[in-house]
C-alpha cells in the first residue's frame, strides 16, 4: 500500500513537471457591423472552417495594426476585399522600381 | 477620415481569444486526471486478474465484466499519453495523435455500450427469468459475438477521429497583405483549396501567439468540415448517452420491479445497486453530453467572446466528471457483486500467502504457486455462480 502511494505521488510529480501551459487559438465569433474604409486596412485573412474555428469569416488588419472580423457575405466585404487585392497588384507594378 | 476612425473604435469586433483555462487545465490534468487515472487503472487492473486467475467467465455477465474493464483500462492508459503528447507538441507525429485519440474514442463508445450490454443482460436474467433460461444455457457464444459487435461497432464511430485529426500548427487561414512597407515578393497563384491569393508572406502577419502543434478536426474542405463537426458531437450524445440511458432506464425500471415483486430479502439491496448504476451513469454522463449537445447546437451562430469561453470551460470541467466513470465502474459492477468479492478476497489471501511463501523460499517458489494456482481455480471453477451479479 505504501509502494502504492508513492508511485502515485510520483507520478502526480512527473506529470506536474510536463504539465505546461496549453496552447491558445483565435477565432472570429462575431462580424463587425459598421463598415471601414478601404484607405485604413491593410490586408485580410481568410477564416474558414476547415480547422478549429466554425464559422467563416474575413479578418481585416487595420493601418494601426488592429484586426476586425467580418461577415465574408456582406457586399461591403467583399468590396474591400477587392479593393486591397487591387492595392496589392498596383504594388506589383510598383515594386520592381525599387 | 476622423469619421471613419470613429466607426472603427465604436465597434470593435476583435477575433476571440482563447483564454485556454490554464490554471483550471492545469489543475484538472495535475491531480483529477492523475488520480482518475491511478484508481481507474488499479480498479481495473484488479477486476481483470481476478478473472484471469479465478473466476473464469462463465456467464455472459462475466464477458460483460471483463470487457468494461479493458475498455475503462485502455481509457485510462490513453488519457496520460494523450496529455504528455499535449505538452510534448505531440513529437511521435501525427500517426500518435491519430492512434490515441482514436482509441480513446473507441473505448469511449465500447464501455458505455457495454454498459447498455449489462443492463440488457439483467433484464433478460431477472424478468424474462423463464424465457432466457434456455437462452441463456447456451449464450457464453452470443456474449462474445455481442461483445465483438460492441467494438466493431465502436472502432467504425471513431473512425471520423482516426480520418480527420492530424497533428499541425493552428496558423488560421491564408494571409492577404497589401501595405506600403512590405517587401515581399508580390505573386499571384492559385492555392491548393482553389482560393487565389495575390501577396503572400513568409511569416503570416496575422500570427498566433503559439507556434505549438495541436491535434485537433483537420479537412480539407468546408463542407465536409460542417458535416462532420455536427455529425460527430451528435453521433456521441446520441449513441454514446441516450441510447445507453433508453436502453438503462427501461432493463433496469423493469428489473426494480421485478425485484419488488419477489419476496427475496435481499431485494431492497439489489434495487438500491440498480439505482446507484443508473443515477452515477446519469451524474457522470449528463452533464458532459448537455454541454456538448448545446455546444454541437451554437456552433455556427455568432456569439459573445465571453459566451464561448463559459461555454469551454464548462466543457472542460464536465468531461473530467464524464472521465470519473470509468474509476467508478469496477466499485458499481464487480466489486458489488458478491460472487467477485469473494474471489477477490481469494486472490488477495492467496497473493499474501505467495508473497510470505516468496520470501521464505525463493527457489521453489515458481513452481508451487502455479500448481497452487492452478488447484484453486479448479475448485472455483466447481463452486457457485449465478448470474444475478449484483447481490449484494
Amino acid at each position: 500500500m505504501d509502494r502504492l502511494c508513492t508511485g502515485a505521488l510520483l507520478f502526480i510529480l512527473i506529470l506536474s513537471n510536463f504539465v505546461q501551459e496549453t496552447q491558445t487559438a483565435r477565432c472570429c465569433l462575431q462580424y463587425k457591423k459598421i463598415p471601414v474604409r478601404c484607405a485604413h486596412l491593410k490586408g485580410y485573412t481568410i477564416q474558414d472552417t476547415r480547422r478549429h474555428c466554425d464559422l467563416m469569416a474575413i479578418i481585416f488588419q487595420t493601418t494601426n495594426g488592429k484586426f476586425f472580423c467580418a461577415d465574408p457575405l456582406m457586399p461591403w466585404t467583399q468590396e474591400r476585399v477587392t479593393c486591397l487585392m487591387q492595392k496589392a497588384a498596383r504594388m506589383k507594378n510598383v515594386q520592381p522600381n525599387f | 477620415m476622423n469619421d471613419s476612425y470613429e466607426d472603427y473604435y465604436l465597434e470593435t469586433v476583435e477575433p476571440c481569444e482563447e483564454q485556454g483555462y490554464h490554471n483550471v487545465q492545469h489543475f484538472l490534468h495535475v491531480y483529477v486526471h492523475s488520480i482518475i487515472c491511478i484508481l481507474g487503472f488499479v480498479g481495473n487492473i484488479l477486476v481483470i486478474l481476478t478473472y484471469a486467475f479465478y473466476k473464469r467467465t462463465k456467464s455472459m455477465t462475466d464477458v460483460y465484466l471483463l470487457n468494461v474493464a479493458i475498455a475503462d483500462i485502455l481509457f485510462v492508459v490513453a488519457l496520460p499519453l494523450i496529455i504528455f503528447s499535449e505538452q510534448s507538441d505531440w513529437a511521435l507525429g501525427t500517426w500518435s495523435c491519430k492512434l490515441l485519440r482514436g482509441i480513446y474514442s473507441i473505448n469511449l463508445y465500447s464501455g458505455i455500450l457495454l454498459l447498455a450490454c449489462i443492463s440488457l443482460d439483467r433484464y433478460l436474467a431477472i424478468v424474462q427469468a423463464r424465457r432466457s433460461f434456455r437462452l441463456r444455457s447456451r449464450t457464453l457464444v452470443y456474449s462474445y459475438l455481442i461483445c465483438g459487435a460492441v467494438w466493431f461497432m465502436a472502432l467504425l464511430l471513431s473512425l471520423p477521429t482516426f480520418i480527420y485529426f492530424e497533428r499541425y500548427k493552428p496558423s488560421n487561414g491564408q494571409s492577404h497583405l497589401s501595405s506600403e512597407n512590405d517587401r515581399n515578393q508580390t505573386n499571384s497563384r492559385n492555392n491548393a483549396d482553389g482560393s487565389e491569393y495575390l501577396v503572400t508572406l513568409p511569416g503570416d502577419w496575422y500570427t498566433f501567439q503559439e507556434k505549438q502543434y495541436v491535434c485537433d478536426w483537420f479537412f480539407k474542405e468546408n463542407h465536409t468540415a460542417r458535416q462532420m463537426k455536427t455529425l460527430v458531437p451528435s453521433t456521441q450524445v446520441a449513441v454514446g448517452f441516450c441510447l445507453p440511458l433508453l436502453v438503462m432506464a427501461f432493463c433496469y425500471s423493469q428489473v426494480v420491479f421485478t425485484l419488488l415483486r419477489a419476496k427475496n430479502f435481499q431485494r431492497h439491496k439489489a434495487v438500491r445497486v440498480v439505482l446507484t448504476v443508473v443515477l452515477v451513469f446519469i451524474a457522470c454522463h449528463l452533464p458532459y453530453n448537455v454541454a456538448l449537445l448545446y455546444d454541437t447546437i451554437t456552433m455556427f451562430f455568432l456569439k459573445e467572446c465571453s459566451d464561448h469561453e463559459h461555454l469551454r470551460l464548462a466543457l472542460i470541467l464536465t468531461k473530467s466528471l464524464a472521465y470519473l466513470h470509468c474509476c467508478l465502474n469496477p466499485l458499481l459492477y464487480a466489486f458489488v457483486g458478491v460472487n467477485f468479492r469473494n474471489h477477490f478476497r481469494k486472490i488477495v489471501e492467496d497473493a499474501w500467502c505467495l508473497g510470505k511463501r516468496y520470501i521464505g523460499a525463493r527457489r521453489s517458489s515458481r513452481n508451487t504457486s502455479e500448481a497452487y494456482l492452478s488447484s484453486r481455480r479448479s475448485v472455483d471453477s466447481a463452486a457457485y455462480d449465478n448470474a444475478t451479479s449484483f447481490t449484494m
